[in-house]
């Protein structure tokens, strides 16, 4: 077995002829903090979308926990422990904050606990650790922005995934909130989840990632070590270069 | 909660007595009104809970009553038998019929079952086994307290089914399709194969209550068991008494069945106007469903009236 918790080889998304995603290669090392940014539209979620099976694949592999997954639906994919949240937060409206996180308690990686209590027990867990545990009585529909980010987390973990896919937690966050968002990826990490960070606020993912991928216009235009990549030309003119020019 | 159950022992009790003390006409009308209820009820399942209208529900109930009618009439086969065969016959047609139109979403999917419930009576019109056109003549039994009471089970176990679904973990995966398809599937859940048991199960009660109308009733055509107006009475029933719980369906389909009872008896030709009149102020004032207005008014007096038009923006 590689090192290597996820791989990704040749990705190819086309939406109508217009290439999202373009020959992109990179791996998930077991246990990593690994960042992705990028300017808007650079093709993150659709990266994102690619991995958790909520879009498919027009060519390329991926490899996940040593099996290939790019024919497999999205629950296969949560199944087998891929995680993700939605960029724009998708809770189930209806229900009370608590039962939005017993879901992925009651399906997540393995299919999931049978018994629904147990999985409302887990789920207060989940809740108590995201911050979120005062609100789980609340309708999903209720809560706001970051608490909606919040609860997305939640539901999340509780599908105890061995793969984490966040997409822009942090977007919209205050500077305090951030901190915490930042505590909170790396008590998951602590776990033993491994986590890929989508993200926008460049502090943020420089302190946590142990790897960073940056995606331009589709393409991957430099992976490595935070600190260089982000100090290399190409990655300062495309991401950063109209902020410092 | 005690006093709930009391109460739902008390209602059952008073339900299961009626041939005791009711004339013919009530207990034909009770046949009529349980039988409406387990279609609303079994509609529930999947309409209520995962939130896919469908109007072709009839379908099954045409296919329960095809599968007893031709069982006595043309293998003279007892009824139990054809009630087998009318429920075996309908779990298959719809586990078939699942798989391709529940990938379907939205209006599409409702779009769909409205064609196939038309296309069913055509194809019954035209096979011999059916009686083509002139539909098929059962054995004449005349028990019509035992058709009452035969009724009164098949709605009490599809609503235990659904009490039971309401608790339970496969409940669950349907709740979550009906909040956000996309992100049941991103958490775990199966969509297509819950969709498809929750079809199946609605299908197996539809078509018993078929069954079960077509022995009472004694005769069957094309016309009146692939019936698309029972479509929309399943949808409007559920949807008066309270769509996903489930005691909402079975009230909704007494209450309304006894309102067009009494209306269709005093005012005859203007029945329909009311009837529709009385269907409009619901979906005004109680948009969650009958049920719901214990609890609501409990908590919000008349506010509760107002508070729905609000949110659902009427």
């Amino acid at each position: 077995m590689s090192a290597a918790l996820f791989e990704a080889r040749g990705l190819v998304k086309r939406f109508h002829g217009l290439i999202a995603v373009s020959e992109v290669d990179f791996a998930i090392p077991r246990g990593a903090i690994v960042g992705l940014i990028g300017p808007n539209g650079a093709g993150k979620s659709t990266l994102v979308n690619l991995i958790a099976g909520a879009a498919r694949l027009d060519e390329g592999e991926l490899h996940f926990d040593g099996a290939r997954i790019d024919h497999l639906p999205a629950y296969a994919r949560a199944h087998l422990g891929i995680g993700r949240t939605y960029q724009i937060p998708k809770p189930f409206p209806d229900l009370s904050v608590r039962d939005n996180v017993a879901m992925g308690a009651m399906f997540g990686a393995g299919g999931g606990v049978r018994d629904r209590a147990r999985a409302r027990a887990m789920a207060d867990e989940w809740l108590d650790f995201v911050g979120l545990a005062a609100q789980a009585g609340f309708q999903a529909s209720r809560l706001g922005g970051p608490d909606r980010k919040r609860l997305e987390f939640a539901k999340a973990l509780a599908m105890q995934p061995k793969l984490l896919l966040l997409d822009e937690v942090m977007a919209g966050l205050t500077p305090v909130e951030v901190d915490a968002a930042v505590g909170l990826i790396q008590r998951t990490r602590d776990r033993g989840v491994t986590v890929l960070v989508i993200e926008h606020v460049v502090p943020a993912i420089r302190r946590l990632s142990d790897t960073l991928l940056v995606l331009q216009q589709g393409r991957l235009i430099a992976s490595g070590d935070p600190a260089a990549v982000l100090n290399d030309p190409r990655v300062i003119e495309a991401y950063l270069g109209r902020r410092r020019a | 909660m005690s006093a709930r159950w009391l109460v739902l022992a008390a209602a059952v009790a008073l339900l299961a007595a009626v041939p005791w003390f009711g004339n013919a006409v009530l207990i034909q009308f009770g046949i009529n009104a349980l039988l409406v209820a387990v279609l609303a009820q079994s509609w529930n399942i999947l309409g209520g809970f995962a939130g896919y209208v469908s109007f072709g529900n009839s379908v099954f109930y045409g296919l329960g009553s095809y599968g007893v009618a031709i069982a006595m009439a043309q293998w003279n086969l007892p009824f139990w038998a054809g009630l087998m065969v009318a429920a075996f016959v309908a779990v298959a047609f719809a586990a078939l019929l699942g798989w391709p139109i529940l990938r379907l979403r939205g209006p599409y999917f409702a779009i769909v079952t409205l064609g196939i419930s038309a296309a069913m009576s055509a194809l019954a019109a035209n096979l011999d086994i059916a009686g083509k056109n002139v539909g098929l003549i059962l054995p004449l039994t005349r028990a019509d307290a035992l058709f009452y009471e035969g009724s009164l089970v098949l709605l009490a176990a599809a609503t235990l089914t659904v009490a039971w679904i309401a608790h339970s973990r496969f409940g669950m995966a349907l709740i979550a399709i009906r909040e956000d398809e996309d992100a049941a599937g991103s958490v775990g859940v199966n969509a297509t194969r819950f969709k498809i048991a929750a079809l199946a199960m609605a299908a197996f009660f539809t078509a018993l209550a078929g069954g079960i109308h077509a022995y009472w009733i004694t005769y069957i055509d094309p016309a009146g068991s692939f019936d698309t107006t029972l479509d929309l009475r399943m949808v409007i029933m559920t949807m008066f008494g309270g769509p996903g719980t489930v005691l909402g369906p079975v009230v909704g389909a007494l209450v309304l069945s006894a309102i067009y009872e009494v209306l269709a008896d005093s005012i005859s030709t203007a029945a329909a106007l009311f009837f529709g009149i009385v269907i409009l102020v619901a979906v005004i004032f109680l948009p969650r469903g009958l049920v719901d207005l214990g609890g609501g008014f409990r908590t919000m007096g008349w506010r509760y009236f107002l508070a729905n038009i609000r949110q659902y923006r009427i």
